[in-house]
Order: C-alpha cells, then structure tokens, then sequence
C-alpha cells in the first residue's frame, strides 16, 4: 500500500506540468487578431477639432396616456449643444451653450416652450502662478458625488433646463452655470475654492428675462446674493474630504462629503449639510402665495415656520459585480421635505379644494425645480448593465418614496449605432395610491425615446 | 526485499520533488525580482504619456472600439503610479476623465462637471476594466510567490520558456485579488496574465506582445484580453505615441479635473 502511494505521489509530479491547471487560452483568440505584421506597430492619430469643441444633436420623442381622460400625450424635443473651450496666452475661453425647440401636446406657459437658446457657461478662466486659478462669467459650480441627490450642489435650485426626463441625475447635469467670480487653488493632496456669485436684478429686459427665447435667466442663476468656500483633501487610503461653508442670502450653512473604497467592488459616499433657515416648504408657500401662484389657503393647512436647523443628505454604496452590473443604492434624506402628515394634508387639501388643485399641485414642481426631495426620506437604487451583448447597455432606475410607498421605475436600453450616434429608450412606471407622489402623477408609465447624435 | 525496494522507490520518488523544488527555487531569483523587473518593462520608470486604443472582438468581428491618452506618474515615496485618462474616442464620450490617485479612481464628466468615484473593477470597454487602463506596480502591491517554471506558448505561438509567480493582493483596493504571472526567463518580459476575482473565478486572461524599444526598454505595444467566462470575447490593447511627459502634481487631484486641457 506504501508503495503504491510513493508510485502515485511520484506519478503526479511526472505526469502533470510543475503547476497544475495551467492551460493554454491561446487557441480562443481568432487568427484575424494576429493579422497584422509583429513588426508593425499601430500609430493612433487622434488629434482633431473636438480637443477644442465637441457638439450634439439631441432629438427625443415623449409619450403618455392620461390616466383619466385616456388621451395620449405626445412631446418631441430637439436640442442642439456646443461646447468649447478656446485656448488663451494666460487660460481659456469656456462656453457651452444649448439651443433647444419643442413641439409638446402638453399646455405651454411661454415662448420658451418652443424654442429657447441657452448659455449654460460663457467665463474667461485665468492662471495665476503654478496652479492658481481665477474664472469670471458664467459658471457651472458643481459639487457633490451621490448620483441621486446632491445636498452639497448649492448651485442646482432651478437651473436645470431638461424637462423631458425623469432621472434626476440627468435632469441635474443639464442645466446654467450661475454668474460670478471663482478663485480656486489646487496643491498636492488638496484643493482650496471661493466662488462669489452676486444677485441680479430680475428686472424684465431681454439679457436677464426669463420669458424670451435668448434670456439668460439671471433670475433664476443669481437669485441672490452667494457666497461658497470649499475644501478638499484626497488621502493615499483612498478616502476623500470635502467641507463647505455656503452663505446663500446671508444664511450660513456647512457641509460634508466623504468617499471611501472599501474594496476592489464596492465604494462608500456620504454629503451632508445643516444651515439654520427657513424650510423649502415655508419659502414656496411665502413666495407662491405672494405672486398668486398659490392660493392663500395653502398657508393656513400648514404650521408657520420658523427658523430652525435643517439638514440635507445623501449615503450611498456602489457595488461593480464581474458581470459587469453596476449597482447604485442611495439613501436621501431631506429635512425640509414634507414630513408623512404634511403630505397627508397637502394630498387632503387638493381632494378638497378641486378648483385650486392645479395650483396646490405646483408645489411638488417648486420642489423639483429647487431640486430638494419634497418628502423626507427616499431609497434610490441604479443599476447598468455594460455591454452584456452586442452594443447594448441596460439600466434600471427605482425611486422610492419612504413616507407614501410610491415610487418609480425606469428601464432603459441604450444602443451604440456607431461612435457618434447613440439610441436610447426609457420606460418608466409609476406606482402608488392616488395621493402619493408618483401616484399622483397623471399617467401611470411614460415612454421616451432618444437618438443622440455626437460630433 | 520489500524494504529494499521500498527504500529504492523512496529515493526515487524523493528525487523527483527535490528536482522539482531546486527548479522552482531557479537559482536565486526570487519572486519579487521577477515581478519588479517585468514590471520595468511593463511601464517606463518615470512620468509618460501615451495613447492606448482598445478594440472588442466577438467571434472574431468588431463590436466596438475606443481610443483613451494616458498619462501617468509615479509617486517619489512608494513608487505607485497616479494615472490620468483622457477618452478620445467615441466621440460621445471625448473628453471624459479618469482619475486614479493611488488607490481612488475617479470619472469626470465635461457636460456635467460631475465627477464621480468608481470602481477599478467597473468595466471600461469590453473586457477591459477600468483598472486595466492605469499603470499599475505588480511588485508595489502584490505579495509574490514563485509556483514554477513552465514552457507556454506566447501570442506570437511561439514555445518560451517562463517563470510562474503568483501575486496575491497586499491591499483591498487593487483591481484584481490574485493574479498568476508567467515572465520570460531570458529578459523578465510578461508574457502571459490569469486575473482573478475575490470568489476565486477567472476574469481574463492577458497576453502581452508586439515588443519593441520604447524609452529606453523593449516593451509591449499589444495586450490581447480573453474573457474569463466567454472565450469568444477577446479585447485589443494597443499601446502607441509613448513619451516622456512633465505632469505637475495637481494634475491627480479630483477638484482639478475640470480644468484639464487635451495634451
């Protein structure tokens, strides 16, 4: 028996290579890889106009069906972007400008409906010294790395320009740069920014008006007068810190974000702030009430507010399998969202009030335009899959509600035609009872279909 | 007579695993030393650009393509490298940014001005993962062991004789937890790469080839990917334009990103 297993142990080291399980995957890869010449290396000639300026043609195609009247609601929407930068003896010239037409089924509320030329950037950014840097004009200030809710963005309240979409996150990157001053200086391992951003006059002329076709929307970029300084560190254990002190209007606030890799798979994000203020919900109804947006009864449904700490924030995980599936799941938090019996109201008084609840509506859109979360708690969850066949990527977007168990569901699939152009359609579905947030919406799905054209 | 053949078999068999362990040992070279130096040839030892562009095949056709710049630094302290990617195409994606600063990797997006933190795992394009595309110190942050020697044919098909090393992750936020290695014996060359994920299953597979002297070493212009799971899935790496570059070090700081200007 001994020497059976002495013949045996010395058989496996004849007989298999010195480390077992080494094969050869050599034989999977077609001849047609090896066709060119070994000797011949492949210069890659990339140099071209889009270093300097890139633009897309953006056409995309809305459909829903009333829930209640059963018609069908049809919206198209053309855009037209060019983005450049041009470079200068000390810096560089920056613009970004979007020129958008649409034709909608859906009621339209001006001109601008139709067509409207946006500038979303237009600074002179400068160098100072080795790494100093001063910009003036137009800028596109963002901050903050959760995908769904950004508590730390401070620039987002209504700047956002794309209406056909009901992602958030694309909805948010869409949108015009506030005017102002940036002096930023970057070190080593950190990175020290101050923006100024004065307010301008809302007074109606055709550069500052909101309401023509070329206005630039003052009004809505610099509504006030801003102040932003931030702080940034990167560590070699891969975690991230940013701080800000924001000053909006003479109110202060602070805030956070941390990132940190967990391993080869998953990374952990964080963004927080507190400032002590007024509530969205005390400001919309103050200044709704106050231009007829909203009727007055609306202010007696809901306590008086008063001044008092309020936080925002958003913790999220992301999560890459080797299937290529990347998986996003966030937690937001708005403290200023209405809380469940704020909602209940709110829901009560349009049941109530059928003559004023289209107004009572425009609520929820002053909180989307404000881009804070109209209810205190969400779960948002991302998922895509890269490429698992052909040129196709698949998504799936949920956003849940915590207080009214609505939410909505998006599934996309994007085709790459070629390297310029891209296809994508969206199916979104939105469930909940009638007075909820997505339930509320008129239809119960929305299909929208993109083609985006890149050059 | 038994224990006369028994002893002559114990000799023999002995024999056997001593001449396999006096040939895994290859007189003196250590696992370490194998990998720093192939590593050597792999990246060029100080900062450099360059423009990689990287082709998906299935079944033999192209299914897509893009081209990215890269550039890359390494740390004075530890020797790691911090890597800037530009994609240059599609033309979808012209001008997008990835970051990598030591272990955060970051994707920075113009039409935006968002950037947000990735994975290294995350797939680029085909069966290129974001990690594949920065350079990255075998030696730095694996632990190496020496498993053998074995002759393996290379992607030119040619027989060449190789050490076998495998690296095991010293930190978590590597790309790959565990990779087995063959560097050619005559010159330290990579000649071949087994890339492992956590749960012990094959993600690819990585020939290295098209050698040719690029700043000061003979290096390779060409990484053929195999998908671990389906063959027929096979990725190009084809790397040109090498050059020496000046990077100041600002350049790897995510906040800087947006001010980045095409090299």
């Amino acid at each position: 028996m001994k020497t059976l297993t002495l013949y045996a142990i010395g058989a496996v080291f004849l007989v298999l290579p010195p480390v077992a399980g080494f094969g050869d995957e050599l034989d999977s890869i077609p001849d047609n890889l090896f066709t060119l010449d070994d000797t011949e290396v492949e210069v890659i000639q990339t140099k071209s106009y889009n270093d300097y300026w890139n633009f897309s043609l953006r056409v995309q195609s809305q459909f829903q069906k009333e829930r209640n009247s059963g018609e069908d609601n049809v919206n198209h929407y053309l855009s037209l972007s060019s983005a450049g930068k041009i470079p200068l003896p000390s810096g560089r010239f920056v613009i970004d400008t979007s020129l958008r037409a649409s034709y909608r089924d859906e009621e339209e509320n001006s001109a601008r409906d139709h067509v409207a030329l946006d500038i979303k950037e237009l600074y002179l950014s400068n160098t100072i010294g080795e790494s100093g840097f001063l910009d003036v004009g137009r800028i596109n200030i963002r901050s903050g790395f959760a995908y769904g809710f950004n508590p730390t963005d401070y620039f987002r309240p209504n700047v956002a320009i794309d209406d056909a979409d009901q992602d958030v996150r694309r909805r948010r990157n869409n949108r015009l740069g506030t005017v102002g001053i940036r002096v930023e200086k970057a070190l080593e391992s950190e990175h020290y920014s101050a923006v100024y951003s004065p307010a301008i006059s809302t007074k109606e002329n055709r550069f500052s008006s909101n309401g023509s076709i070329t206005g630039l929307h003052l009004g809505q970029s610099n509504p006030v007068d801003r102040l932003l300084l931030s702080y940034s560190k990167s560590s070699d254990e891969g975690r991230d810190l940013q701080l800000y002190y924001m000053l909006d209007d003479g109110v202060g606030s602070l805030g956070i974000g941390r990132s940190a890799v967990v391993n080869q798979k998953i990374l952990a994000y964080f963004e927080a702030t507190v400032g002590r203020r007024f509530s969205v919900l005390s400001n919309i109804l103050k200044t709704g009430i106050r231009d007829g947006v909203l009727p007055e009864s609306v202010g007696a449904t809901f306590s008086a507010a008063e001044k008092q700490l309020y936080y925002q924030a958003a913790i999220g995980f992301s999560y890459s399998s080797e299937s290529s599936v990347t998986t996003n799941l966030e937690y937001h938090y708005a403290g200023d969202g209405m809380s469940k019996n704020e909602l209940t109201k709110w829901y009560k008084l349009i049941e109530a009030s059928p003559a004023d609840a289209g107004r009572l509506w425009a609520i929820r859109s002053q909180y989307t335009a404000l881009d804070v979360p109209i209810n205190r708690e969400a779960l948002w969850l991302r998922s895509i899959w890269d490429s698992p066949f052909g040129g196709y990527d698949f998504g799936l977007m949920v956003n849940y509600i915590v207080s009214d168990q609505s939410y909505l569901g998006r599934f996309s699939v994007a085709y790459d035609y070629s390297d310029e152009v891209e296809l994508e359609l969206q199916f979104s579905r939105f469930y909940g009872k009638e007075a909820s947030f997505f339930g509320s919406l008129p239809s119960d799905y929305g299909v929208l279909l993109q083609l985006g054209w890149f050059f | 007579m038994l224990g006369k053949s028994y002893m002559k078999r114990l000799v023999q068999s002995g024999f056997i695993v001593c001449l396999f362990a006096l040939k895994a040992a290859n007189a003196g070279v250590t696992a370490e030393e194998i990998v720093s130096r192939s590593d050597a040839i792999r990246n060029p030892s100080g900062s450099f650009a360059m423009e990689t562009k990287i082709t998906q095949y299935e079944n033999g056709s192209i299914s897509d393509e893009m081209v990215v710049k890269i550039l890359s630094k390494p740390e004075e302290n530890s020797g790691s490298y911090r890597t800037l990617v530009e994609i240059l195409k599609p033309a979808k994606d012209h001008g997008k940014l990835i970051l990598r600063n030591v272990s955060d990797l970051w994707f920075y997006d113009p039409s935006s001005k968002a950037s947000v933190r990735i994975s290294p795992q995350q797939r680029l394009l085909g069966q290129v993962s974001n990690g594949d595309v920065m350079s990255s110190n075998f030696a730095l942050d694996y632990a190496s062991v020496i498993l053998g020697e074995e002759v393996i044919r290379d992607a030119t098909k040619t027989k060449i004789d190789c050490y076998v090393v495998e690296l095991s992750a010293t930190s978590s936020q590597v790309t790959y937890p565990k990779i087995e290695y063959w560097v050619a014996k005559s010159d330290f060359r990579p000649v071949k790469g087994r890339f492992y994920a956590a749960s012990g299953g094959l993600l690819k597979v990585a020939y290295y080839t098209k050698f040719k002297q690029i700043l000061d070493a003979k290096r390779p212009t060409e990484v053929l990917i195999i998908d671990g799971i389906d063959v027929k899935k096979v990725t190009k790496m084809s790397f040109s334009s090498y050059k020496v570059a000046s990077i100041p070090e600002y350049w790897f700081q995510r906040s800087w990103l947006e001010r980045y200007e095409s090299q």
